[in-house]
């Protein structure tokens, strides 16, 4: 089917306005290309003119509008169609911060009063945690994982989704796994994590494999020096952030971010220990893939 | 004696009047950044002291010797720029050795010395094993090291970066911010910061200057910009997500201060009692962090009726924006809930901590502890 019976509306990144038109005969052209009454055009174009705060501007030609209000009249356009599916490629790319974040609230307020099937194309991850019920990762032409944002974040499908879907860069050590006497154990430097049954039987088969463990900053549990099973370190940097503070320590394997609240962030200097909460380890084999994956179905997209 | 001071600065650009007698200290071995929004000067006021812009009136001395009529290249400071502006034909080690070479300075530097300044800073920026490239060939990250090591190898007095993680990704960014911290406590050049991303300001200075359409809003330390802030727009403009800053009444009941918030009357937590007599009038600013915020029944004391407009997951918390008769209220927890869009629901502060801010100028009610605005 060609692309005008299929009943979707499209924005992309460029607007594609008509540069000729006012703004309200850009927003009404896909009405007055149907035929639809005059008065039942001016009402819906009204409509969404107040929905974009455009009303001021319907007489304007889009060469006098701001990148903010063109992005708005190409939104308009595709919102007046009613379709069945938006698709929407990287709407608010050309946007400043603040509008940005003023038009995703916009877009999912629309979205959850209509309910019409969006497929949304943004590279911001924070704008598709804003904006979307669904996450669908993609690199390379796959699907690398779909889900929640909170699904990506806590049971990552692999290394390039547990990179890419974070709110400060994920933690990536190198690790390997032993077994002696039916004991598994993940080695991470001096460190010997925690493991659940169920992780130790998945272990057990990469015993030897050069592995990554990966523990995102705000994962990472700070404990005194000398616990068993913890990685020492060495506190190198604290910078603050206002009720808390990125920590850099310095291990045997590498440099590794924490976040701690600001009363308990330690002094550079000091020794600690990282400690690995079960829960929150993940394990990445050499293709990339997540050994603690809770739903590996969901990694095939 | 301070390493840079900065005295009652004028500049103008045709109409606009940018600076109108700013003055700045900076002292020696401190590392500060100049924060703010685009448009606030922050950029202007660095290639002054860089002597790539002259002021209309005022003067810049740098470690005690006056420079405002001097060029740049005799102000004894190091540069580097977002944009790295290395020479792409050049090798690291020439790229490195260039400022030593300059016309300008012929016969300051033997070969000799040359290339011991060029191992050190080499070894000091961990690009030894890169020498011999050509800087075209090398990562962003790579090229931002070279672009430092280049803007040391003088030793200059001060060293200036203009936002120089800006074209990093996320990662490198982080790496970067711990690297700047990690080189400066080891040189302790005084140094110069220029960067609108708050979060980069709080993590690498001992010092923000927070400025805002050609004045400074505040200079302070990264913790008391975020605890004590000067403004309602310093407490806006730090911490993330920004503090909550609604319209507030005072109002006296029975002998005690309550405020009123909404149509709603809240406790004023005991830390405000003292703040809250120094209001010149009833009608005030109330700041609150987005978790001092709960979500209560509609019957509870102190509820405040609100619409939602947005919701949205932030990495594991939910955060909603929410409409009040006052104002927006951004509310922030870790208890995920079912919410939708114009949903309406009850909101109490929970103000163990919060600030005050004269409606009018929007300066604090609070003592403060750290340096003011001069």
């Amino acid at each position: 089917m060609p692309p005008r019976q299929r009943d979707m509306a499209m924005v992309f990144e460029n607007y594609a306005l008509y540069p000729h038109l006012d703004v309200f005969a850009n927003i009404a052209m896909p009405l007055s290309a149907k035929g639809i009454a005059k008065s039942e055009i001016r009402r819906r174009v009204e409509e969404i003119g107040e929905v974009l705060k455009l009303q001021g501007q319907m007489r304007q030609q889009p060469r006098t509008l701001s990148g903010g209000q063109r992005q708005r009249v190409a939104l308009g356009r595709a919102l007046i169609r009613e379709p069945r599916i938006f698709l929407m490629d990287e709407p608010l790319g050309h946007l400043e911060a603040y509008l940005r974040v003023e038009l995703r609230s916009e877009i999912r307020r629309l979205h959850e009063e209509r309910s019409a099937t969006t497929v949304y194309i943004t590279h911001d991850q924070e704008e598709a945690g804003a904006v979307a019920d669904r996450i669908v990762v993609m690199e390379q032409g796959r699907v690398q994982q779909s889900g929640r944002l909170t699904d990506l974040i806590d049971s990552p499908a692999n290394r390039f989704v547990a990179s890419f879907i974070s709110e400060w860069p994920i933690n990536m050590l190198p690790a390997t796994v032993t077994t002696n006497g039916g004991r598994t154990a993940l080695c991470v430097g001096e460190a010997r994590p925690a493991l659940t049954d169920c992780q130790a039987a998945v272990l057990r088969g990469v015993a030897g494999e050069s592995l990554e463990l990966g523990l995102r900053p705000e994962d990472v549990e700070l404990v005194p020096p000398g616990g068993p099973g913890d990685l020492p370190g060495r506190v190198i940097v604290v910078e603050p952030q206002g009720g808390m503070a990125v920590i850099v320590i310095e291990t045997s394997v590498g440099r590794l971010n924490a976040i701690a609240e600001t009363e308990r962030t330690p002094n550079v200097g000091a020794l600690i220990g990282v400690s690995f909460p079960p829960g929150r380890v993940h394990v990445f084999k050499p293709d990339g893939s997540n050994l603690f994956a809770r739903d590996p179905a969901a990694s095939k997209g | 004696m301070t390493a840079l001071a900065i005295e009652r600065l004028f500049k103008s650009f045709g109409q606009l009047r940018l600076f109108q007698g700013l003055s700045l200290n900076v002292e020696p071995t401190k590392y500060a950044c100049l924060l703010g929004p685009s448009g606030c000067g922050k950029t202007t006021l660095l290639r002054l002291i860089a002597g790539l812009e002259s002021p209309d009136v005022g003067e810049i001395f740098i470690d005690g010797l006056p420079v405002t009529n001097r060029p740049p290249h005799v102000r004894d400071i190091g540069l580097a720029f977002q944009n790295y502006a290395l020479y792409p034909h050049l090798s690291v080690r020439d790229n490195l050795a260039f400022p030593l070479r300059a016309p300008i300075r012929r016969g300051q530097f033997t070969a000799a010395d040359i290339a011991q300044r060029v191992t050190r800073v080499a070894k000091q920026m961990q690009i030894e094993a890169l020498l011999n490239q050509s800087v075209g060939l090398l990562s962003g990250g790579q090229q931002q090291r070279v672009a430092l090591g280049r803007a040391l190898i003088r030793h200059p007095k001060i060293l200036l970066l203009d936002e120089p993680t800006t074209h990093l990704d996320a990662r490198l960014r982080h790496e970067m911010r711990a690297e700047l911290k990690l080189l400066h406590r080891d040189a302790g050049t005084t140094t110069v910061h220029v960067t609108h991303d708050q979060q980069e300001a709080l993590a690498v200075s001992d010092v923000i200057v927070l400025m805002r359409d050609g004045n400074i809003e505040q200079v302070g330390s990264p913790l008391d910009l975020y605890q004590n802030p000067y403004t309602a727009f310093v407490a806006q403009f730090v911490g993330d997500p920004p503090m909550n800053v609604i319209d507030a009444r005072l109002n006296q009941t029975a002998g005690d201060l309550v405020l009123e918030v909404g149509g709603v009357e809240v406790a004023l937590p005991p830390a405000l009692d003292n703040v809250a007599v120094r209001a010149s009038s009833a009608e005030l600013l109330l700041g609150f962090r987005p978790k001092q915020v709960e979500i209560v029944e509609a019957d509870q004391p102190g509820a405040i009726p609100a619409l939602v407009q947005m919701h949205e997951m932030v990495g594991r918390e939910l955060q909603i924006t929410a409409r009040t008769g006052n104002g927006v209220i951004r509310y922030r927890t870790t208890r995920v809930r079912q919410v939708r869009l114009g949903e309406r629901l009850h909101l109490r502060l929970a103000l163990n901590e919060a600030w005050l801010f004269d409606l009018k100028t929007g300066v604090t009610l609070q003592k403060q502890t750290g340096d003011r605005p001069s």
